[in-house]
């Protein structure tokens, strides 16, 4: 369905999808919401054609995202 | 390019659909996630248009994420999505004409942009040349993204190498 590309087009980067964790190229692959460390996060473009799967996955991993960012500032504090 | 990653400065999502309802279906689906990260904007021929129907279809999703919520035990999953709603609720919509300074999503024409409008997301619904894009692209925020339902010129990635 969606045919995702960056700049330049045919960049060669793999990531990792946020959902199945599989490695996927950036032309099969959906930005959405950001790492814990600032980094651009992606899933499978297919994922998005199933509601609960791309509402759950998004939702378990941006709590994930934000208790990392909670821990490292605590850290950061303690130190 | 971004050192620190190799990854680019931009992101663009080319979306191949063209009905106007598997779009608006997709950018309601897709948006949340961006929403999350920082302002963004919407692009379309009738703004106001646009806005009723992802307004109606946002409020199916809240539904949907409580019925998830309601139907899990899964006690981080119950957390995510609780969340979840709260960000869904929490976001403003709307038109150029009626924006306020909590406005997070924007919905608008390419041309009544202000120059000073910086946004995470575009989504782009309309059909642009590449001298109207190249100055829309002025308007996304250093690693944002530009979604766009209606392909991407081969000029511009001329213009840009």
């Amino acid at each position: 369905m969606a045919t995702y590309t960056t700049f330049p087009h045919d960049h060669p980067h793999l990531t990792k999808c946020i959902i199945c964790t599989a490695p996927i190229a950036l032309d099969q692959a959906i930005p959405g919401s950001l790492q814990a460390d600032g980094q651009q996060a992606f899933a499978c473009e297919y994922h998005i054609q199933s509601r609960d799967v791309w509402i759950t996955g998004w939702a378990l991993f941006d709590i994930e995202q934000d208790a990392m960012t909670n821990s490292a500032l605590r850290a950061k504090q303690a130190a | 390019m971004n050192p620190s990653t190799s990854l680019p400065e931009w992101f663009i999502d080319i979306r191949s659909l063209t009905s106007p309802e598997q779009i608006s279906l997709d950018l309601s689906r897709h948006l949340p996630r961006r929403a999350a990260i920082g302002p963004v904007a919407i692009i379309a021929e009738r703004p106001v248009v646009l806005l009723s129907v992802i307004k109606k279809r946002w409020s199916t999703i809240i539904r949907e994420v409580q019925r998830q919520y309601s139907c899990t035990l899964h006690k981080a999953k119950k957390e995510g999505l609780r969340r979840e709603i709260e960000r869904l609720q929490s976001y403003e919509f709307s038109a150029l004409s009626k924006r306020t300074p909590q406005t997070n999503i924007l919905f608008s024409t390419a041309e009544e942009l202000s120059e000073n409008d910086l946004f995470m997301t575009i989504y782009l619904t309309v059909g642009l040349s590449h001298t109207q894009l190249l100055p829309l692209m002025e308007h996304i925020l250093p690693y944002g993204c530009l979604v766009t339902y209606t392909g991407w010129p081969e000029e511009i990635e001329d213009l840009i190498h």
